[in-house]
Order: structure tokens, then C-alpha cells, then sequence
């Protein structure tokens, strides 16, 4: 481990002591650390910004007022991961009549392009930002969840086994899975198809 | 801070956070022995190449940031959750603690 990564566990782990005992400042410290993460895991989740805000804010507030039963020498984000999964996928549960996400498009300034990139370029960006949310709504929240922790944080199957409290066989055979069905889904996709016309054999 | 947040948040105990969203069955789709890619795509070559399309668009993609004073909010709902936690009411109710 590198010794930033040292520094920034103790930082981290005095700023989880100072906030159980209800020092605000510091709990401001760990969101701000955390955010980025938890606001992203909501949103490829959810693929919605208003619930996925709702959702990462929420996953902060439970964090807070269970912070005595964290176990410190536990991952402060892989804890925090876990409540966001949970929660998001409670969440699409109780919404699964509206999966048919003819989804919300990111906003321009989330889009994955940058400032410099041709108005050609920032199109076919946002046309894959959109068909990956699309695809990820084609997918059961235990497989999507699995799949986003995969993907965007590099997690190994034991760590999204840990966030997700499910076995390394099981998150291995959901990727494996989630991963073909992420392929048929993309074959029979109009953007996806195009997409899949245009790369070399 | 919605009505529904400050629900969810005084309501969530330490069993809601543990709860693990159960795997719902599926048992069928689960029995089905994994195949490699190769065998995936045996009937359909096209598959093959969505593969790595997909491990290239989901390989590539990049997180999204918290909206503006995300935060400031939260810190704002965490001051609205100690004022209103049920020890802070028990103890106003019970022995006059003061309001802030």
C-alpha cells in the first residue's frame, strides 16, 4: 500500500471517530471524499439523477446515524457501497413497471466528453453514454449492481461479493452471465448495432 | 429535506441496512451451466464482437460527479436528524432539554 493510501485510511478513520461523536465538520469531510463514488454507483443504478441524488444523500444519512456499528476495520466506501446497493436496488424493485427506461439522457455538462472534443465526437459520446445506461436497464439490479462495481470501480469478485454479501462463485457466475446478456441486448440495440457495424473485424 | 428522506432515515435500523436485497428466484436461469464466449457465440459470430464492445463501452466509461453542493445538503439533512433524533425528543420531552 502506498503511504498516500496510508495517510488518507487514517484521515479517513479520524474523520469516522470525530463523526461518531458528532462532529459535523468532519462527517462533511467523508462525504466530500465519498461522493463522487456513491452519487455514480446511484445513478448507473437507478439512471435517474433526481433518485440517484436521493439515493446517495440517503446512503450518507444511514451511513450517520449507524456510524457506532461500523466496523473500522472495514472499507469506510466498501460499507457505504453496501447501503447504496441495497438501497437502490429496493428501490428498483419497487419500481419495476417503469424498467423500460427509454432513458433520462445525462446532462451535457455530465456527458463523457471534454470541453476540447469536436460537436461529432460529444454526439457519438452521448450516444454511448446512453446506450450504456440503456443496456444496464436491460439488467436485474442484483446483475446490474455486480456489473457497475465491476466496471467502474475495478472491484474483484471478493470485494463485490462484500458490498453485495453474496459469494465469490455467485458474483462471478452474475458477471459472466450479465455480461452475455449485456452483449444480446447491445446486438439488438439500433445504436448498439451501429456501433457494433462500424468496429473493426 | 423531503418528508419521505427524513422517514426513511429516522425508520432505517441496523436490520434494514443489513438486509441484503435477497436475490429474487431465478433458479432456472441460474442452473444453466456458464458458457465461454466462444460457445456463446457459436450460432451468431456477431456475438462474439458485442463482447468486447461491451467491455470496451463499459470499460471506458467514466464516473459521473455528484451534483453541486451535494455535500452541503447532506450536512444540512445530518443537522436536521440530530435535532430531531428520538433521544434529542425523549430528552426534551422528559427532563426539558432545551430546543437549540
Amino acid at each position: 500500500m502506498h503511504a498516500t493510501d496510508q495517510t488518507d485510511k487514517q484521515q479517513e478513520r479520524e474523520w469516522v471517530e470525530a463523526s461518531r461523536r458528532g462532529d459535523q465538520a468532519a462527517f462533511s469531510q467523508l462525504v466530500k471524499m465519498h461522493q463522487g463514488p456513491i452519487y455514480n454507483l446511484a445513478y448507473r443504478m437507478l439512471n435517474n439523477r433526481v433518485e440517484a441524488e436521493d439515493a446517495a444523500q440517503e446512503t450518507f444519512l444511514r451511513a450517520y446515524t449507524n456510524l457506532d456499528r461500523y466496523d473500522l476495520e472495514r472499507p469506510f466506501r466498501t460499507w457505504l457501497m453496501s447501503i447504496t446497493s441495497n438501497y437502490s436496488i429496493d428501490r428498483l424493485r419497487r419500481r419495476r413497471l417503469t424498467w423500460l427506461s427509454l432513458d433520462e439522457p445525462l446532462p451535457p455538462s455530465t456527458a463523457l466528453h471534454s470541453e476540447e472534443e469536436e460537436p461529432e465526437d460529444a454526439i457519438i459520446a452521448q450516444e454511448q453514454t446512453n446506450l450504456i445506461q440503456a443496456l444496464l436497464g436491460e439488467l436485474a439490479p442484483e446483475y446490474r449492481a455486480a456489473v457497475v462495481l465491476h466496471y467502474w470501480y475495478d472491484y474483484s469478485y471478493a470485494e463485490i461479493a462484500e458490498v453485495l454479501a453474496s459469494t465469490e462463485s455467485a458474483v462471478k457466475s452474475r458477471l459472466f452471465r450479465a455480461r452475455q446478456t449485456l452483449a444480446q441486448k447491445l446486438v439488438a440495440n439500433p445504436t448498439g448495432a451501429r456501433l457494433l457495424n462500424k468496429m473493426p473485424e | 429535506m423531503p418528508d419521505s428522506l427524513y422517514y426513511f432515515t429516522e425508520s432505517a435500523t441496523m436490520s434494514d441496512l443489513n438486509q441484503q436485497a435477497k436475490p429474487e428466484k431465478n433458479e432456472a436461469a441460474e442452473a444453466e451451466p456458464l458458457l465461454s464466449d466462444e460457445q456463446f457465440a457459436a450460432d451468431n459470430p456477431t456475438l462474439l464482437r458485442a463482447l468486447r464492445l461491451v467491455d470496451q463501452l463499459f470499460g471506458n466509461a467514466k464516473m459521473v460527479d455528484a451534483p453541486p453542493h451535494f455535500a452541503e445538503k447532506v450536512v444540512i439533512a445530518v443537522s436536521q436528524i440530530q435535532l430531531t433524533s428520538p433521544l434529542v425528543r425523549w430528552l426534551r420531552r422528559y427532563i426539558k432539554f432545551p430546543h437549540p
